[in-house]
């Protein structure tokens, strides 16, 4: 058996601006092959925690072993820019180059790794990275825009273009924070299903926001809420009934 | 009660000006006595204002038709002035996007950004004519003193400029790719520039503009171009030949300021889509 994709225990982190912990003595692990679903209301700590757990803000006390490595307080860039690499991040907000193409956007998911400006510009690819990351625009049926600059997409669009990109990095864990946010229904629902596909396909691990119930029960084997600053629901997914989900934003 | 101002306005009257305090008194007579102190030293006088005037009609009349046995060499020259502009904004440009990747906040160390801002501010401070007698002195007369110049005075101009446009960039915007394990300089390269090139180019074509005002004056200190001509021409009291000269510069900004307008309408939807 493989290591166990992220150990957090004790995790406990405070904004400097604001008085109350964010997040207090949080601890869950997730093995690898998982699919979980991160529950809770708006504003209760998720982005913050994707962000903790990909070592982008420092955190208070507590620990967190990332493929059973833990890097010491602020210090291990490179330890935890090695992690990243192997992540496949779909931030809330797209983060998108707005003046360069899809096929660019889309190839920035290796950005970490190898040559930066190859990676960066797609002009400069190597034809077989570029005929790899066609192939995941192509999954999300974007290849006639691949040109298209990402700043005229529609938020449909772009998101898909963060799955995209997040695809081409051939992750072992994706972090996926709302990735079915305001979409319609369908699309969301699509989206989801691509998503959690290529979890299951290319035995990646999972970790996905949402406010979408019947997502959460669709696409995870373990739902993880948290509320009042701390983990208020672990279980698997099988069993559990929606109005108990339903009982967490009351 | 509410007093209207119909009403006793004199019963109840708010000074027009708050009395000045005796440091306010102190000031006041210092400004006055700098002032009366600086007509003093530049002797404004009427005689003098008129004997001006006249000669200015006189020089007016001499510089009437502009001469142009000379219009070939001159207008070589205007090119010269031309090319120090514009390798000198171009190496300029050069130095201030290096600059401004270690001097932007997201992707550079607080230190290094601080000191490299110190030292763009620095050389902001001179002006072109100094850097021109500076390098004039250092590599001698002719343009390539003139570039340096120019190139020092864009670095000044576009390196606090792109800095600015740079830190522009949000950092939740560059969330994405830091969490996907860009280096400082993949985030710059993918994200900041791209993103600021829109602010780059309009800024590029302004120290363009600049720069070639700029490269005209140099020629008075020496620095090479059509500005040397216009200085030899004034010593000279050759105002036949000064008035092409200046006819000749008039063209060269009137030019640039053309392209520029028609780059900038270029890029115009690129700035709106982001
Ligand atoms: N950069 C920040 N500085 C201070 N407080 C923040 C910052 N980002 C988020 N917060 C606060 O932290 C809380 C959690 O935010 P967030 O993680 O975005 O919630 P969620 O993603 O679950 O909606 C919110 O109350 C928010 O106001
Ligand atoms: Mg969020």
């Amino acid at each position: 058996m493989s290591k166990t994709v992220l150990d957090v225990s004790h995790l406990t982190m405070r904004y400097e601006n604001q008085t109350n912990a964010t997040l207090e003595d949080v601890s869950f692990r997730i093995e690898p092959g998982e699919r979980v679903a991160l529950l809770g209301a708006n504003g209760v700590g998720k982005s913050t925690l994707f962000r903790i757990l990909l070592g982008l803000l420092p955190f208070n006390s507590g620990t967190i072993k990332r493929f059973g490595v833990e890097t010491v307080g602020r210090g291990g860039g490179k330890v935890l820019r090695s992690f990243r690499c192997q992540v496949g991040f779909i931030p809330q907000n797209h983060g998108l180059s707005p003046t360069l193409s899809i096929l660019s956007n889309v190839m920035h998911g290796r950005l970490g790794q190898g040559n930066v400006w190859r990676r960066c510009f797609q002009s400069l690819a190597s034809k077989e990275e570029r005929d790899e990351a066609i192939q995941c625009i192509r999954q999300f049926g974007l290849e006639s825009k691949a040109l298209s600059r990402c700043g005229q997409l529609s938020g449909g669009e772009s998101q898909r273009v963060t799955l995209a990109r997040a695809f081409f990095g051939r992750p072992k864990l994706f972090l996926a924070d709302e990735p079915a946010a305001s979409l319609d229904p369908s699309i969301a629902n699509e989206m989801m299903a691509s998503l959690s596909n290529q979890a299951i396909e290319t035995k990646a691990t999972l970790l996905f926001a949402t406010h979408n119930l019947e997502h959460a029960m669709k696409f995870s084997d373990r739902i993880l809420a948290i509320g009042n600053r701390r983990i208020r629901m672990d279980a698997a997914t099988e069993g559990l009934q929606m109005e108990e989900l339903q009982t967490l934003y009351d | 009660m509410i007093n209207t101002s119909q009403g006793k306005a004199s019963a109840f009257s708010i000074p027009r000006f708050e009395k000045p305090p005796l440091l306010g008194w102190l000031l006041l007579v210092a400004v006055l006595t700098f002032l009366i102190g600086s007509f003093r030293t530049v002797e404004i006088a009427p005689e003098r204002v008129s004997r001006g005037f006249s000669r200015v009609l006189q020089i007016g009349r001499e510089m009437i038709p502009p001469r142009v046995d000379r219009i070939v060499p001159l207008i070589q020259q205007a090119l010269v002035t031309l090319q120090i502009a514009t390798l000198g904004t171009l190496i300029g440009i050069g130095v201030s996007l290096v600059a401004g990747n270690y001097a932007c906040r997201h992707v550079s160390h607080p230190y290094l950004t601080a000191s490299i801002r110190s030292f763009v501010a620095i050389v902001r401070t001179v002006p072109e004519l100094i850097w021109g007698l500076l390098f004039v002195a250092c590599f001698g007369l002719g343009p390539f003193a003139g570039v340096l110049a120019v190139a020092a005075d864009t670095f000044g101009f576009c390196g606090r400029f792109f800095t600015e446009a740079f830190d522009d960039v949000e950092d939740r915007e560059l969330e994405g790719l830091r969490g996907l394990g860009a280096t400082p300089f993949g985030q710059f390269l993918a994200l900041i520039l791209p993103q600021s090139i829109p602010n780059l180019v309009h800024t590029s074509l302004f120290a363009l503009e600049r720069s070639v005002r700029a490269s005209i004056v140099l020629g008075l200190v020496g620095a090479g171009g059509i500005g040397v001509e216009l200085d030899v021409a004034m010593r000279l009291f050759r105002y036949d030949e000064a008035s092409t000269v200046m006819l000749l510069i008039l063209v060269l900004v009137l030019l640039i300021e053309r392209i520029s307008e028609s780059v900038r309408r270029q890029i115009r939807p690129y700035s709106q889509a982001s």
